[in-house]
């Protein structure tokens, strides 16, 4: 496992949550997941081509997308994971992987992203890469967010 | 950019479900998908890169993407990671014959498929907010197999 090649990911965080209005974001724990991993409420998957191949999973509970859409929204009160909801945990995603996608271009790594897909339930098994995934966690003043790497290489 | 490839991977789709498991499937014209959708219980996602950045979702029931996996393997006993295997294989298959379609008829579109995230559970809503999709439904004798086909902005 290349730590430079899953570096960015976690890194992107911390550059783009301050952007959006975070104050607090440190790194919680670190694991290795095996191929079937069970979700959280929430997932967004964003998926990687050319030089680095994989899938990249963002998952966090429902309580804290609804926080994170509203510091996202400026302090809006956001009751239900609505459209407008899953349109900012969509776009956090989005800006993420693409500020990682950056980073590995810059050390001649270039990667194509994907538009996210949410996936949303309870009691979800899911298998976003042929080997085991790394798994960081985000802790952040709206709750914690596993970024979790499946990066087939 | 829509109905066309729509059309293709029903094509894709029925010629492949054929060689691979001999099932003959009868598939219904492409819909307009609502903004979510609801997941019969395996869902296999792909994402889509290049010029018109996308994702296709292949799902089933698990029953009948259990008995799909166990003519595909000529196997009886399958764990859940085979099944989810055999799956992605299978979407990815499909998909990748109808990328290939795509790059050939348009040139500089350089499409690319994303490794498959496959999602097993009851209650699996799926949502692409910037992506408008098609779906379409295949009724095959081992069960339905729904399709969805969307690319960033629509058509």
């Amino acid at each position: 496992m290349d730590a430079k090649k899953y570096a960015p990911f976690v890194d992107a965080f911390a550059e783009i949550l301050p952007q959006l209005g975070f104050q607090a974001v440190k790194r919680g724990n670190l694991s290795l997941k095996e191929k079937l991993m069970a979700t959280r409420d929430i997932t967004a998957i964003v998926g990687l081509t050319k030089k680095i191949r994989g899938n990249v999973a963002y998952g966090m509970a429902e309580d804290t997308a609804k926080n994170i859409a509203s510091i996202m929204m400026g302090g809006m009160p956001v009751e239900n994971f609505d459209e407008m909801a899953q349109s900012a945990i969509s776009e956090l995603a989005n800006m993420v992987t693409a500020n990682a996608a950056i980073s590995l271009e810059n050390i001649g790594l270039e990667t194509n992203i994907s538009p996210p897909t949410l996936v949303v339930g309870k009691n979800i098994t899911a298998r976003i890469s042929q080997v085991k995934s790394l798994m960081v966690e985000i802790i952040t003043e709206a709750g914690s967010i596993e970024i979790n790497i499946g990066l087939e290489i | 950019m829509g109905n066309n490839y729509v059309n293709f991977f029903a094509t894709a789709l029925k010629d492949n479900l054929l060689e691979m498991a001999q099932l003959n499937c009868d598939i219904g014209e492409p819909q307009p998908q609502a903004q979510t959708f609801i997941s019969r219980g395996m869902a296999v996602i792909f994402g889509i890169t290049g010029k018109r950045p996308g994702r296709i979702i292949i799902d089933t029931s698990k029953t009948t993407a259990i008995k799909l996996s166990q003519i595909i393997n000529g196997e009886e006993e399958l764990n859940e990671e085979e099944v989810m295997d055999t799956m992605a294989e299978l979407g990815n298959i499909i998909s990748g014959h109808t990328i290939t379609h795509a790059n050939n008829a348009n040139k500089g579109l350089n499409l690319m498929l994303t490794a498959p995230g496959i999602f097993c559970g009851e209650d699996i809503c799926i949502t692409s907010p910037k992506i408008q999709s098609e779906i379409i439904n295949a009724a095959t004798p081992l069960g339905e197999i729904v399709v969805s086909i969307g690319f960033e902005g629509g058509r």
